[in-house]
């Protein structure tokens, strides 16, 4: 199965650390491959390093895809945590 | 005060007083020379699984600290340490580490050297701007593997940040004296005792410090905001914005009281009863020559040259000795530098020097009997010495003397030395004074012999109690025995004055003896003339000297000699000092 969908990255501070932090734990969850695009640049959301290699700041758009059986679920998940802005204060 | 916070405080030994407020900085065992080599089809294997075991062995450290936190919520600390976690799971890291020991036989060590270096420099070139600071994050734990990788190895301070407070297990003097090239904020170490190098050189610089600060390395992590007080040897962390307000206006606080003292730098150390008393300093650093002015020593007692020799990829050349030396004597000018002359081995090693590996290193090939063997390396600093004491007044002191012969012999060369100048026609100050280090109680029983040798004694007292007592002052678990006032120590150094007095030559106290509150009244009582000490603690060694008579130090001492303990002498020399200084409560703890 596959599923994917652009957003674009309102909280402060963008993928930074801690929000690339909250990302993985989710991503992990799943067992679907989860990539993320900024550009031409991907990234495996299951990957703290490569995620924060993007670079992605404020108001970037991100393209997230999702490979696998529970593709459907964990791209919603991931559309809550982006949405919610990762739960920033 | 925040409770939370407080149950989260760390303890040990206040051995350079202060406050200082700053993120920590925890120093790694890692090591510079990484060990690289090529493994066989066979290895691979083997290789793989100690790699995934180092990493296993992190998150396992990383976890123990995590658990510690979370009974008091530390977020902070929380937050990078799930980033730890996220790291040392991370696939990118252990995927391309694996592939490189596969594919291209390599050792774990380089296989994750390489690995980690690319990661760190993609995010320094491509990471957001706050990203870059990560890298510093993500070093700490490529350390953190290697270690367990490596096992115990020498410390790193490349990445070390401005004004940090650093922690560390342990630092030998070459890391500390590396160390100090960096501007930073104070320290915290889990071994050691107030008189380890450590404890010395932040005294000197004035920087706070705490030993015996157990398990500091491991519940403190680089990057969080702590405060440091040296002056009760208190670490707290997490600290709440009361109470960094609350230490930031000790921190002023201090800083009055130490101006206070340093106004009265001018007025000479005289007891009440016009009993005039020489303070003098102890270097160790070229640095450090500000600080001795501005604390009003009179010239410097013990300058110990070795520092100028560790941490060099190779020896100094006579003539870059000769400029320092030229330097120090200049600035030094109208009062007399003392410089010891290379006192090597032990703790202190050179890194241009093969050592072979000694069981007893205290007991070993070093000082002077270094010197002797390695008459070359001797000879060079004798030389710049020697040349530079026309800029100046110079005398030389020579450690570790234990018998009669060593001495001639040390006096021989410096004869040939001298010789050597001649016949070039360089010039020197033929009339410099030389002596001998008193610190071991060998040379205490052949005092009378000595004196006859030269111009002057320099009583150790840090290396004669060490031996005297056969205590390693750096070993947490007999550091207790190690007591300035032992009645031993108390009659040696009567003994060795009174040699001096009787063959008519000076005679000083260098060691860290003379600097402690406690123990100069005794020191004045016996009826020497001049101390030397670390330079910050002249002024209060001063304001001492100037509210007391030479005769009511002469009664206490005479009191003291009399008790048959340790324990019993201590005690007394505390409620003494505490009648004396009861209004000034203050200079027994600052």
């Amino acid at each position: 199965m596959h599923s994917e969908k652009e957003f674009i990255l309102k909280n402060k501070l963008g993928l930074h650390v801690r929000a690339a932090a909250q990302l993985v734990k989710l991503a992990n969850r799943f067992s679907s491959q989860i990539t993320i695009y900024k550009g031409n640049l991907k990234a495996d959301a299951k990957s703290i390093l490569d995620l924060l290699t993007l670079a992605a700041a404020k108001n970037t758009t991100i393209k997230v895809t999702c490979q696998g059986s529970d593709a459907k679920d964990s791209l919603n998940a991931i559309e809550n945590l982006i949405k919610n802005e990762f739960h920033e204060v | 005060m925040n409770k939370k916070a407080k149950s989260l405080d760390l303890h040990g030994i206040g051995c350079s007083p202060g406050i200082y407020i700053g993120k920590a900085y925890v120093v790694k065992k890692t090591n510079y020379n990484l060990p690289r080599y090529w493994i066989n089809n066979k290895e691979i294997t083997s290789e793989t699984e100690r790699f995934l075991s180092a990493l296993e062995k992190a998150s396992e450290e990383i976890e123990k600290i995590q658990e510690k936190l979370c009974k008091f919520e530390g977020r902070e600390q929380i937050n990078i340490l799930d980033t730890y976690h996220l790291i040392l799971q991370d696939k990118r890291l252990r995927e391309n580490t694996i592939k490189s020991i596969k594919e291209e036989h390599i050792n774990a060590e380089w296989a994750l050297y390489k690995n980690a270096e690319k990661i760190k420099n993609h995010l320094i070139q491509h990471g957001m701007s706050h990203l870059k600071e990560r890298a510093n994050e993500f070093s700490d734990i490529q350390e953190r593997i290697l270690c367990h990788l490596l096992g115990k190895n020498k410390a790193s301070f490349t990445n070390l940040p401005k004004n940090c407070i650093v922690i560390a297990h342990d630092l030998s003097p070459a890391e500390t004296a590396q160390l100090i090239k960096y501007n930073i904020g104070g320290m915290i170490i889990e071994v050691g005792g107030t008189t380890s190098h450590t404890a010395i050189i932040s005294r000197a610089l004035g920087i706070p410090c705490i030993v015996a600060c157990h398990q500091a390395s491991s519940t403190l992590l680089s990057g969080e905001t702590i405060i440091i007080d040296g002056t009760h040897g208190k670490v707290i962390t997490d600290p709440s914005e009361m109470l960094i307000e609350e230490f930031t206006k000790q921190q002023h606080h201090d800083f009055e009281l130490k101006k206070i003292f340093l106004k009265e730098t001018h007025l000479s150390a005289e007891t009440k009863d016009h009993h005039r008393i020489h303070l003098t300093a102890n270097m160790e650093l070229i640095e450090e020559i500000q600080s001795i002015k501005e604390n009003g020593a009179e010239g410097i007692g013990l300058y110990r040259s070795e520092f100028l020799f560790m941490n060099q990829k190779k020896l100094p050349t006579e003539n870059e000795l000769f400029k320092s030396y030229q330097m120090i004597l200049k600035s030094i000018y109208p009062y007399t530098v003392t410089i010891r002359t290379l006192d090597i081995g032990g703790d202190k090693v050179l890194t241009t020097y093969p050592y072979e590996k000694e069981t007893n290193p205290a007991l070993g090939l070093r000082a002077i009997r270094f010197c002797l063997k390695e008459k070359a390396i001797f000879k060079i600093q004798l030389r710049a010495m020697l040349r530079a004491s026309l800029y100046g007044k110079l005398k030389i002191l020579f450690p570790l003397i234990c018998e009669l012969e060593e001495i001639r012999r040390a006096k021989e060369i410096l004869n040939e030395v001298k010789e050597e100048l001649y016949r070039e026609d360089n010039h020197f100050d033929n009339n410099v004074k030389i002596g001998v280090m008193i610190e071991v109680p060998s040379s205490v029983m052949i005092a009378n012999e000595l004196a006859q040798e030269v111009d002057f004694f320099s009583i150790g007292t840090n290396d004669l109690i060490q031996y005297s007592l056969a205590v390693d002052r750096s070993n947490e678990n007999v550091d207790y025995l190690y007591r300035p006032l032992h009645p031993a120590i108390l009659r040696m150094l009567v003994q060795t004055l009174d040699a001096a007095k009787k063959h008519h030559i000076s005679i000083n106290v260098c060691g860290e003896m003379a600097s402690d509150p406690l123990y100069i009244l005794f020191l004045v009582g016996m009826g020497f003339q001049e101390l030397s000490m670390n330079a910050l603690s002249i002024p209060r060694a001063k304001r001492m000297i100037r509210s007391i008579t030479q005769k009511q130090a002469k009664k206490l001492f005479q009191t003291a000699i009399k008790l048959t303990t340790a324990s019993e002498i201590n005690n007394f020399a505390k409620s003494q000092i505490n009648k004396l200084f009861a209004k000034e409560p203050y200079i027994l703890t600052l």
